[in-house]
């Protein structure tokens, strides 16, 4: 359903590419999963609180919509992962994302 | 009843010079981005083999990042 949206979409963790990778093989993800085990662009984004303790900053459940010109286009704060198929289609619908030709 | 009501806003403003001090040491706050702020650019490996850039390969296109807490929870 989100290919069918001319849009590049990840997941994205602080976890290892390792870890991420086996993730990827268990859930059969059909798209790639981003690693970013040093937190910085965790940080620049605003998902983990550099308050926490390291062994306890996972990211926050977010989804950043960026515009082809790199500026924030939504930022979905409450993603349910039961629905979040349905809901990405939804948000890049009322984002008005072209569709693949 | 009295006094407790005085040392509440006494209490604020001591966690408020506590934050304030924080961040005169180097604390970073937590970032809050908007909508129609610039995406912060990132350059990181993906589990396809690829290394993906939003200001270098995904330049010009629509992106959707879902951050996710940890690898073997639900996504």
């Amino acid at each position: 359903m989100i290919r069918q949206f001319d849009t590049a979409y990840f997941m994205i963790s602080v976890d290892t590419l390792e870890d991420n990778k086996g993730f990827a093989e268990k859930e059969h993800a059909d798209f790639p999963l981003l690693a970013n085990p040093d937190k910085k662009v965790a940080l620049a984004y605003g998902v983990i609180s550099p308050e926490a303790p390291p062994d306890r900053q996972f990211a926050r459940r977010w989804t950043f919509y960026i515009d082809p010109t790199g500026k924030i286009a939504a930022i979905d704060k409450a993603v349910k992962p039961g629905s979040s198929g349905e809901d990405l289609v939804a948000h890049l619908t009322e984002l008005k994302v072209p569709k693949k030709k | 009843m009295g006094k407790l009501l005085w040392t509440l806003p006494l209490a604020v403003a001591a966690c408020a010079l506590g934050a304030g001090s924080a961040a005169a040491q180097g604390a970073t706050p937590a970032v809050e981005l908007k909508v129609g702020d610039q995406a912060p650019d990132f350059t990181l490996p993906a589990t396809d083999g690829k290394t993906y850039s939003l200001s270098g390969n995904l330049k010009g296109r629509w992106v959707a990042l879902a951050w996710f807490p940890k690898a073997f929870t639900a996504g």
